[in-house]
């Protein structure tokens, strides 16, 4: 999956990636590189969670696995989760919904909550801007929702791609569908944060002159879709 | 807020500093005739504030409830040339500076030309005290090396307890009676000393009385001469409360409020103490007070409410005493340091949040004024709700309340040695200093550069900024054959400095026993008047002398530069950093780049860096803890800036850290500014692995941008956020909550932002009041946008 509003690029490739980037020091102009993305084991990644214990104690908090997308390294993902519950984590999963029903099955026990992105309704809207299909996506989240999971859909505002009249019926729709199963949907607005690290990976960024979403629109939009009895919130 | 309030709180905010030499031409007066050389040093010294409170004017402002002021007129702020003689220079320097300046009118200068210099030119203390320091003391405070508190203002650093809401002054003049009868000048060889001081003592308690006497005369005189019957009722009120109290115990929540502020102006006129003096657990105090109040239908929570916030503009019109030189560079402010406990536990230990606790932090909210400060404390027996409440408070960003761990401060006074019910009476003050409150005299004695000694073990003992060879010689770093050696070299070159800082205190300290009795401020705090023995002598039941590290951050980050770059990963000799350092990184960026970006630092939950933290606390801790004091107290540490940093920074160069000359250094425990990268959690994590219960109060300060407390959900991750690291034992942590662009802006259109409160390091201060650099210090600090 590559969405064109992408704001984590460097987690597109699976493995370490050079960043470059020119700092200012003294006036003095530095170029300097440095890796994203390490390579972690489970136990790893355990220790740097458990650093926190004691706030998650105090907030009855947990550890949201997000991406890239985490089913994508299903094998790590179920370990990690596993080990996670074990101490008595809180989890949640930000996913994508792009991932085989099998990979879902693996997980589905040990997840509290899923943060599930829906993008685009039609397939061919969803084709060109991510480069996938969304069958698979829907098909999953009525799947979860079915099995009774903690769901808060979580929905992109880009302009002019995701917040046409079109898709936003759509999107209408499928809460009038999920309004038995899912209660919550956060907009998340698109913004232009990541046009720096498109530079420093010497990608392009396919949305160099899109501007960001203004307040008023987002409430716009969200009163609209508050219509269909949906908790609605902006960011999240 | 009432129409009262409203002008009253105008009136403060307006009023312009200026110096009064009220006080210095009364003790003038009265140490010409001469009497000094006819009475002990107390009796004289309680004579002096006798006639100081006969002959000073009486202020009463239009429509206050609460009465008296230390000057002529809100903000006159008095001198005290015993104990520091300004000359005609300082008070030209105070009266024209652009920040923290004090009016200084020809009729001041003139009576300082004519009478009070020439009078006390080579008597003040602070002449008196460095006559007496060593040639190393002296190059080591000109160095930046620490600094003396006690040079320009006495000690003081103690907060009132419940004593004086039990028992009026005529009630502790029968104690002193009965403690002067039972002396035994048969066996005890002190016995005079004590007689003596029992004497002022009485004096003392007597001269508040009769000072209250003559504000009822002012009021009932002003009385007669009203015309609106509303104020004519209060000012009769009023007069009759300045009849009852001090001399008696207060009986009304009315009384109590005046009672404090009549000892209040006693304490800050007979000397001018640092932390001026303070009401400590005011939500307890009065609670009495405000529950007998309403169940009798005499108050109302409307009327505790006005009354308090008359109390609370009395503390924003005094000013903190003006200061000169390296005293001022340490702490660059008017405020005066009153820190108003709210919340906690009590005596039994069990939760002592009441209805009070929220009306004053109503109050709070609602005069959005310097002073006085406020903290709540925290226990883990407080509900949530009270937190929630503060953090209301504290997200509209004037830095108040701070908030602060109940069980750390009772652990920490218990590692010290007091009573479980002492310990709990305690509090902070100041900025985040642990006391028990009404029983302990706890004094800072001086800021202490930690990153400078650091500076010196890299050049063998040699100032690089001075050029003088001030430490012993500990070795060529080049020839450390480890990171230990070269932590040995420190230790040594820290012991030396420490040896040299306490020489010097135990000598002011003992010039304080001797000369800068205070019978006043003696009268309050227990045991004084048992024992016979003044504050300033021992007297309190417990007795502290803190030196307060400065630069943990900094120093640490310095280490763990050396220990990764020089030692472990070897991409860089010795030789070739101190030359970076010399050089001040010019030229040498890309080096500097990886110092500050890609070198471990404390601050990020990362054992590696902050390792180096405890290191330095144990150091530091070994050198001061447990050795004696003159007066009979104990020197502990404890860590917190006010503004030192910035003047420490200034006295060193660059450093492994990435730091360059002059630049300020990191404050409290908090991380260097803007090393921090892993967000509050990871600072909160490595704060909490040095020991902070044995010190006396750490600051750690946060700055958040607004949107960080938006909504319930926010406060709850903020609430859960402070369970944690006071589970952990942390001591104290302040928000600093507003954005980096409204600090930019109000840079540049001051006028604007007249109101604008950013909490610096420990206290609140109008940031048009701040330097530039310490404007741009507070605008780097990390601003963290969500958890």
């Amino acid at each position: 999956m590559r969405c064109i509003w992408c704001h984590n690029p460097e987690s597109h490739a699976c493995y370490p990636e050079l960043t470059r980037k020119k700092v200012t020091l003294n006036g003095q102009e530095i170029e300097t590189q440095k890796t994203t993305g390490t390579w972690m084991s489970v136990e790893e990644v355990m220790n740097i969670a458990e650093k926190d214990a004691v706030f998650y104690h105090e907030s009855a908090g947990g550890v949201t696995l997000s991406g890239g997308e985490p089913l994508y390294q299903i094998d790590f993902t179920e370990d990690l989760i596993s080990s996670l519950k074990r101490k008595g984590y809180h989890i949640t999963i930000d996913t994508s919904g792009y991932a085989t029903r099998a990979s879902f099955m693996r997980i589905v026990n040990n997840t509290d909550l899923f943060f599930y992105d829906i993008k685009l309704i039609d397939d061919k809207d969803h084709q060109q801007y991510t480069g996938v299909a969304n069958d698979v996506i829907l098909q999953n989240l009525m799947w979860l929702a079915r099995e009774g999971k903690k769901i808060i859909l979580r929905f992109p505002v880009v302009p002019g791609i995701t917040d046409t009249k079109k898709n936003i019926n759509g999107l209408m729709t499928l809460l009038f569908q999920m309004k038995e199963f899912v209660s919550e949907i956060d907009l998340l607005p698109y913004h232009s944060m990541a046009r720096q690290k498109y530079k420093q990976l010497n990608r392009d960024d396919r949305l160099e002159n899109l501007k960001d979403v203004s307040r008023e629109e987002l409430t716009e939009l969200k009163n609209e879709i508050a219509k269909t009895g949906f908790i609605v919130k902006i960011g999240g | 807020m009432t129409d009262r309030i409203k002008k009253l709180r105008e009136q403060s905010l307006d009023a312009l500093p200026y110096i009064s030499p009220e006080r210095a031409i009364l003790v003038t007066e009265f140490y010409q005739t001469g009497i000094d050389r006819e009475v002990s040093v107390p009796v004289m010294r309680a004579l002096t504030l006798d006639y100081i409170l006969q002959n000073k004017s009486v202020c009463i402002n239009d429509h206050e409830l609460i009465v008296g002021e230390r000057g002529p007129s809100p903000k006159a702020v008095p001198t005290y040339p015993e104990i520091c003689l300004h000359s005609l220079d300082d008070l030209l320097i105070l009266h024209s500076r652009p920040k923290v300046a004090f009016h200084v009118d020809e009729g001041t200068q003139l009576a300082y030309m004519d009478m009070i210099i020439p009078f006390w030119k080579g008597k003040s203390n602070r002449e008196r005290i460095m006559k007496n320091m060593t040639s190393d003391w002296m190059d080591a405070y000109h160095s930046g090396i620490f600094t003396e508190f006690q040079e320009q203002r006495a000690p003081g650093h103690t907060v009132c307890g419940g004593k004086i809401y039990e028992k009026g002054m005529l009630d502790l003049m029968e104690e002193i009676k009965n403690a002067k009868e039972s002396l035994d000048f048969y066996n005890d060889p002190e016995a005079y000393d004590k007689q003596e001081e029992l004497k002022a003592m009485h004096i003392a308690a007597r001269a508040i009385i009769h000072f209250a006497g003559r504000h009822a005369e002012k009021l009932s005189e002003l009385a007669r001469e009203e015309n609106d019957p509303q104020r004519k009722k209060e000012l009769e009120n009023l007069a009759s409360i300045c009849k009852h109290v001090p001399a008696h115990a207060p009986r009304t929540f009315h009384e109590a409020l005046q009672y404090y502020w009549f000892i209040h102006l006693g304490v800050i006129t007979e000397l001018n103490p640092w932390d001026s003096f303070n009401p400590g657990r005011l939500d307890q105090h009065l609670f009495p007070f405000w529950v007998k109040g309403i169940r009798e239908r005499t108050l109302t929570n409307e009327m505790a409410q006005e009354l308090l916030q008359s109390f609370w503009i009395k503390f924003n019109n005094h000013p903190a005493p003006p200061k000169v030189g390296v005293t001022a560079l340490e702490s660059n402010t008017y405020t005066d340091f009153a820190l108003i406990n709210l919340g906690g536990i009590k005596p039994d230990g069990s939760d002592a949040v009441n209805e009070l606790s929220y009306l004053i932090l109503d109050v709070i909210e609602e005069m959005r004024i310097l002073q006085p400060g406020s903290m709540v404390q925290i226990s883990k027996k407080n509900p949530d709700k009270f937190i929630h409440r503060a953090l209301q408070i504290t997200k509209t960003g004037f830095g108040q309340p701070s908030f602060f761990n109940s069980e750390a401060i009772v652990n920490e006074l218990l590692h010290q040695g007091k009573s479980m019910a002492d310990a709990r009476n305690g509090g902070c003050s100041g900025c985040v200093e642990t006391g028990a409150f009404g029983t302990e005299g706890y004094l800072l004695t001086g800021y202490f550069n930690l990153p400078k000694i650091l500076e010196i073990t890299l050049n063998n003992g040699k100032d690089p900024v001075s050029g003088k060879q001030l430490g012993p010689f500990t070795g060529e770093p080049e020839t450390f054959i480890s990171f230990n050696e070269l932590l040995g070299a420190f230790r040594k070159q820290l012991n030396h400095f420490i040896d040299i800082k306490i020489r010097g205190n135990n000598v002011i300290e003992k010039l304080f026993m001797e000369y800068m009795p205070v019978p006043f401020l003696s009268l309050l705090i227990d045991d004084c008047i048992v024992k016979g023995k003044d504050y300033n002598n021992g007297g309190a039941r417990y007795n502290t002398s803190y030196i307060q590290g400065v630069g943990l951050g900094t120093i640490t980050d310095s280490l763990t530069s050396i220990k990764h770059h020089v030692f472990d990963s070897k991409d860089i000799s010795m030789k070739e950093l101190l030359r970076m350092l010399s050089e001040n990184f010019e030229g040498h960026e890309k080096f500097q780049y990886e110092l500050i970006y890609n070198t471990p630092k404390y601050g990020n939950d990362d054992d590696y860096a902050d390792e180096n933290a405890r290191v330095v606390f144990e150091l530091f801790y070994e050198a001061v803890n447990g050795r004696p004091t003159p007066r009979g107290g104990i020197f502990r540490i404890n860590f917190l800036p006010t503004t030192s940093h910035i003047y420490f920074g200034s006295m060193v160069n660059a450093l492994p850290d990435g730091r360059k000359a002059k630049e300020p250094l990191s404050e409290g425990i908090s991380p260097v500014q803007g090393a921090d990268k892993n967000g509050p959690t990871a600072v909160f994590k490595s704060a909490a692995k040095i020991d902070q219960v044995r010190t006396g109060g750490t600051l750690l300060n946060q700055k958040f941008s607004p949107s960080f407390f938006e909504d319930k959900e926010s406060i709850q991750k903020i609430t859960a956020l402070l369970r944690g690291y006071f589970r952990m034992d942390g001591h104290h942590v302040q928000f600093n909550v507003v954005s980096a662009d409204t600090l930019r802006d109000a840079q540049k259109h001051p006028e604007k932002y007249r109101d604008l409160i950013v909490r610096v390091a420990g206290y609140s201060d109008y940031f048009n009041d701040l330097g530039e650099d310490l404007q741009n210090e507070i605008i780097r600090r990390t601003e963290h946008k969500g958890v």
